[in-house]
């Protein structure tokens, strides 16, 4: 009799289990279509950039011409873009919506930043991602030695099918 | 054969040595009047441009008297750098660029000087350079001279100017880094002349004095006003390092040492080494270059009041 109760039970469980999983699967979890180099919209890109630092003007800039003395300078495949310094705050994830230059095959995202100099006397990092239709495409993490400034290129592919936005 | 010989080398001098001599004169040429301007000059000119200094390692700027040879070399240049603020005595950089008729830029404009002494007696520190910030602005003003006469290659000298400036917010890091090592009461630097201004203002010396140098000679070791050595100075310098408790002065690669190797007898204190001040050190030695002589100093103050 006992036996019979306990086979029940677990009859009773594990078909609950499974009727769940199999109800719950194609109602309301989102199914990706595709793989992230095959989406059928066209492509926006996000850069993520998260400091250890806020950065700062630095005094050991390049200063010839009329080029800003800025803390932050990030390039896309060689172009420059637009970013102020003093929106790179510690800790916090500074979004750059829409990041045009970005072209189907090699590409390269060039970013250099300046900590503040008081807090020379520790390594500093920052973490540059590439999101394209929300999934993230590239990242890494560039540390910067004490003193020095934070500097690193992130390569990244892209299929040549690839449509784009803008 | 040995006609040949002769001969042969003869023939390998003339076109191969005298080609490249011929090569080196058409390259355009900066004369510098110190041997620090010199070498950031040389950082951002490589080797497009000839860079040569008016001083020679180890020689005092305030006391310096130009020779006929630094006449012939202001002659063939065509573009002088000085210091500025009166380092060099009676300003005789810019009166050689001027009987020569060379443009002249003057590698700390745009800084903001220390002033030493009050009044009418107020003097603009010239020693800019000790600190590597200050060496920053040198190093753009002197970039922004060459680029204006050579804008077509201006990427190449921006490239080797901001490599060379971030090796300077490295030096000023590492600086940091290393006298934090010295205690805060033994942070007393005591030297033969006020060179190090600049530096404890930066790096926090002598926190008694104002966070200035201490010396028993003044700004320069000429006769101007401020400089040279007082009775007054001395006593003074005497009192301080009793009352501080230093525990090493040190001397000047450019200046007699005896001054400071008396004071060091009347108090008792040790000499902690010699200091590259004025001009950095002769070549082949740590201190031919900018960060060289500042790495080379910093170890030596570090190693003596640690």
């Amino acid at each position: 009799m006992r036996f019979v109760l306990v086979v029940c039970l677990w009859v009773i469980v594990i078909g609950g289990l499974r009727w769940y999983y199999a109800d719950r699967g194609p109602k309301n979890i989102p199914v990706r279509e595709a793989t992230a180099s095959q989406v059928a919209v066209e492509d926006v890109f996000r850069l993520v950039l998260t400091p250890t630092f806020a950065a700062e003007p630095d005094p050991f800039a390049l200063r010839v011409g009329d080029e800003a003395a800025g803390g932050l300078v990030v390039r896309v495949n060689g172009r420059q873009v637009a970013v102020p310094a003093d929106s790179l705050r510690q800790g916090e994830p500074l979004v750059v919506e829409q990041l045009a230059g970005i072209q189907p095959g090699s590409n390269e995202i060039f970013v250099e930043a300046s900590p503040p100099l008081a807090a020379s006397g520790r390594s500093q990092a920052i973490r540059v991602q590439v999101i394209r239709a929300g999934q993230p495409l590239a990242e890494a993490t560039f540390w910067g030695e004490s003193g020095a400034r934070v500097v690193g290129s992130l390569p990244f592919t892209l299929d040549a099918e690839v449509r784009h936005g803008h | 054969m040995r006609f040949s010989s002769i001969f042969t080398a003869l023939a390998l001098f003339a076109g191969v040595l005298i080609p490249s001599l011929a090569a080196a004169e058409t390259r355009p040429v900066i004369v510098a009047s110190t041997t620090q301007i010199a070498d950031f000059a040389r950082q951002v000119a490589g080797d497009r441009i000839v860079v040569k200094s008016i001083l020679a390692p180890g020689a005092d700027p305030h006391t310096y008297q130009p020779t006929p040879a630094d006449v012939a070399m202001v002659l063939a240049a065509d573009l002088c750098l000085e210091n500025g603020l009166h380092l060099e005595g009676k300003d005789w950089m810019a009166t050689l660029a001027r009987d020569a008729g060379k443009p002249l830029v003057t590698a700390t404009t745009g800084m903001q000087p220390l002033t030493l002494g009050e009044g009418d007696d107020s003097i603009a520190d010239p020693h800019a350079w000790f600190s590597p910030r200050n060496a920053a602005v040198y190093v753009n003003n002197i970039a922004r001279a060459i680029i204006g006469r050579d804008a077509a290659n201006r990427a190449e000298y921006e490239a080797r100017a901001r490599l060379y400036l971030q090796q300077l917010r490295v030096l000023d890091a590492w600086i940091r880094e290393q006298v934090d090592r010295i205690p805060v009461q033994r942070r007393i630097l005591v030297t033969t002349h006020d060179a190090f201004n600049y530096f404890c203002r930066e790096y926090r010396f002598n926190e008694g004095n104002g966070f200035l140098s201490i010396a028993p000679v003044g700004w320069s070791t000429g006769a101007e006003v401020g400089g040279g050595m007082t009775p007054e100075r001395r006593r003074k310098v005497v009192e301080s390092i009793k009352a501080s408790g230093a525990p090493a002065i040190f001397v000047e690669t450019s200046i007699n040492p005896k001054q400071i190797r008396q004071i060091a007898e009347d108090t008792g204190v040790r000499i902690g080494g010699e200091l590259y001040s004025d001009s950095m050190g002769t070549a082949g030695s740590a201190g031919e270059t900018y960060i060289g002589m500042m790495r080379e100093n910093v170890l030596l103050i570090v190693s003596a009041l640690k």
